[in-house]
């Protein structure tokens, strides 16, 4: 069965919303968890998480987003990464960010391409990053994602941020097409927000992950959220 | 490492931008040696934008501070700052590849109206995005880009300032990659940015170092340049990096003091961090949060700083150092007032710097890059003043 992997901003819109989503989650099944760690300046992020992550900022310190990762980690048994931006994770150096946040199946850098990750892996040894292809990807750097990859490929599906509406064309889908089937499965992200276009993102691909409608749909209390997960598949 | 200063730099965008900055990076090797093309610019920076820029001795400047002080007038180009190198150059390189839509970021204003009107010139489409606090205190710029015929996005995100505009300029250009230029007005982003805009800021550096043998016989002691993300510097340093004997001073905008928050002074005050593309000094807390700035100088006032310039500062080639908000205000009526020059407030910072460090050069040869006019900034001077 396809994959579902479901992205929340850590702490939005409060501690205790998150983490009774992330019991959601893991009681309707999710297969794994993307964890957004806020950021001030989120480029590959549209509207929606970007003010969620402010509306973050604004509130809760950085000590208590990692004591409320770590939390949510206990409660979730399946896969748990986190996603965020280079400098969260480069600032104090990667081997202290890992230290901090305890366990973490691997990272997920929205500004960090295939060429620039070999120097924090050489940093920290064990470091799962993950890697990105997208519509634009060329061959060789298919080859270079297929070579480094572990758990998945994060396939972006579109030009442009996180949100707004799923569309792949031809060529994207040949793309995917492309990659699947190499031993490590490819998992389609951006603008996947409800259960037809989870459909249509896992015809093509092992799995899916929605972000920006799961993030505005827990805004809207827990009920809300969880009958949008349990409507997913 | 390729696209690095030392170990600053690097390519740090979302992987949907990597295919284009490497066919960027390929046309501007084809662009830099095709001859046409190179003829076709040094006759629109000869003709259009008014080079070479004079070098002009302020006497009574230099009289004042008992040294011999010499200011590279780019103030005197079309559209009244060093900006318009940079676009006339990015613009044809953007037609070059074939795109027909151009995207930019702008703080005063400046590089906004240089990247209009290279996109007037050349019948290209322009969309500027500004933030709501620049379009605020740089009103009189925001109405010369409407009528050059590009349009201004306001922002008000990331502060409503520099750092905002990036962050919705990149945003554009991730979405639009295919049709779309990004031109960036400073020496920072993603790898080949830096090196493109240097290469084109360039010609400043290579034009005040003649000059100034031309006019004294010998090189000057120190050359100094105002620092956001350095563009203007980088281009007039270029041009006496390897001359060990000259002394190379940027000077970053201290705002009202040292604490985070209330200045832009990068290297002074900020630690390494990543930010637009780009491993660089950066003003960032202690998780790695991208600070607040302020200036009284809109074009300066940004969180990062271009990667060469962490680097050239980590080799101990250029020292850095900080000009505050009430010393570039004086600056710019000094100025004014001595040589009647009105210089932008960003350049003001380096004339400010140069009066507060005056015993320092006593008696020395300085060149000062005097990067932009300063009419747009006359409104908050008078503010200032009554304030």
């Amino acid at each position: 069965m396809a994959k579902l992997g479901i992205y929340l901003v850590a702490d939005y819109p409060s501690g205790a919303l998150f983490l009774d989503a992330v019991r959601a989650c893991r009681d309707l099944g999710v297969d794994f968890l993307e964890v957004g760690f806020p950021f001030s300046d989120p480029v590959a992020d549209g509207d929606v998480i970007e003010r969620a992550s402010h509306d973050v900022l604004k509130r809760e310190t950085m000590d208590r987003i990692v004591e409320d990762f770590r939390e949510a980690r206990a409660i979730f048994d399946r896969p748990t990464y986190i996603m965020t931006y280079t400098n969260i994770v480069y600032s104090r150096g990667v081997v202290h960010f890992l230290e901090r946040v305890g366990p973490v199946s691997g990272l997920i850098l929205a500004d960090l391409p295939l060429r620039e990750m070999p120097r924090f892996e050489k940093e920290a040894k064990g470091l799962n990053l993950i890697r990105f292809l997208t519509p634009e990807s060329r061959p060789a750097d298919m080859e270079v994602a297929l070579k480094g990859a572990r758990d998945f490929i994060y396939f972006v599906s579109k030009r442009g941020t996180t949100g707004g509406r799923f569309e792949l064309d031809a060529q994207t889908q040949e793309k995917i097409g492309r990659v699947r089937g190499r031993g490590v499965p490819v998992y389609l992200g951006f603008g996947i927000g409800e259960a037809r276009a989870f459909s249509a993102a896992t015809d093509v691909a092992d799995g899916a992950v929605i972000g920006t409608r799961a993030v505005s749909e827990l805004a809207a209390g827990i009920d809300r959220f969880r009958s949008f997960i349990a409507s997913l598949r | 490492m390729k696209g690095y200063y030392g170990r600053w730099g690097g390519q740090f965008v979302p992987e949907t931008l990597i295919p284009a900055l490497d066919e960027l990076e390929e046309a501007f090797e084809a662009f830099r040696k095709d001859r046409r093309q190179q003829a076709e610019l040094a006759v629109l920076l000869a003709d259009f934008a008014g080079r070479p820029t004079p070098l002009y001795h302020a006497l009574r400047l230099s009289e004042r501070l008992g040294a011999a002080v010499y200011l590279k007038r780019e103030d005197l180009l079309h559209t009244g700052a060093h900006k318009i190198n940079n676009t006339l150059g990015q613009i044809m390189l953007a037609r070059f590849m074939g795109k027909r839509r151009i995207i930019a970021e702008t703080g005063a204003g400046q590089h906004g109206v240089a990247t209009a009107t290279a996109c007037s010139l050349f019948g290209l489409d322009c969309e500027i995005y500004m933030g709501t606090t620049d379009v605020e205190r740089q009103a009189v710029n925001v109405e010369r880009i409407g009528m050059l015929g590009a349009r201004v996005v306001p922002t008000e995100k990331g502060g409503g300032t520099l750092k905002g505009a990036i962050n919705e300029a990149l945003r554009d250009w991730v979405a639009n990659v295919r049709t779309t230029h990004y031109l960036i007005g400073s020496v920072v982003g993603p790898h080949p940015f830096p090196a493109i805009v240097a290469h084109f800021q360039s010609v400043i550096g290579r034009e005040a170092r003649k000059q100034f043998m031309r006019a004294r016989g010998s090189l000057p002691d120190y050359v100094v340049a105002c620092v956001g993300g350095g563009s203007n510097a980088i281009g007039i340093f270029r041009g006496f990096l390897s001359d060990e004997s000259v002394s190379l001073i940027g000077v970053e905008a201290g705002g009202s003091g040292p604490g985070l928050g209330l200045n832009a002074a990068t290297l002074a005050y900020g630690r390494p961090g990543v930010l637009h593309g780009a491993l660089s000094y950066l003003l960032q807390d202690k998780d790695g949060q991208v600070a607040e700035v302020e200036s009284v100088s809109a074009g300066l006032d940004y969180q990062g700083v271009g990667p060469e310039h962490s680097w050239l500062k980590e080799k101990g080639r250029a020292e850095y150092a900080v000009c505050g908000d009430r010393d570039a205000l004086d600056a710019y009526r000094t100025l004014s007032r001595v040589e009647g020059i009105l210089p932008a407030l960003e350049s003001a910072h380096a004339i400010g710097f140069v009066i507060r460090e005056k015993e320092r050069f006593r008696g020395r040869t300085l060149v000062v890059n005097l990067s932009g006019r300063g009419d747009k900034d006359m409104e908050i001077v008078r503010r200032a003043d009554h304030g």
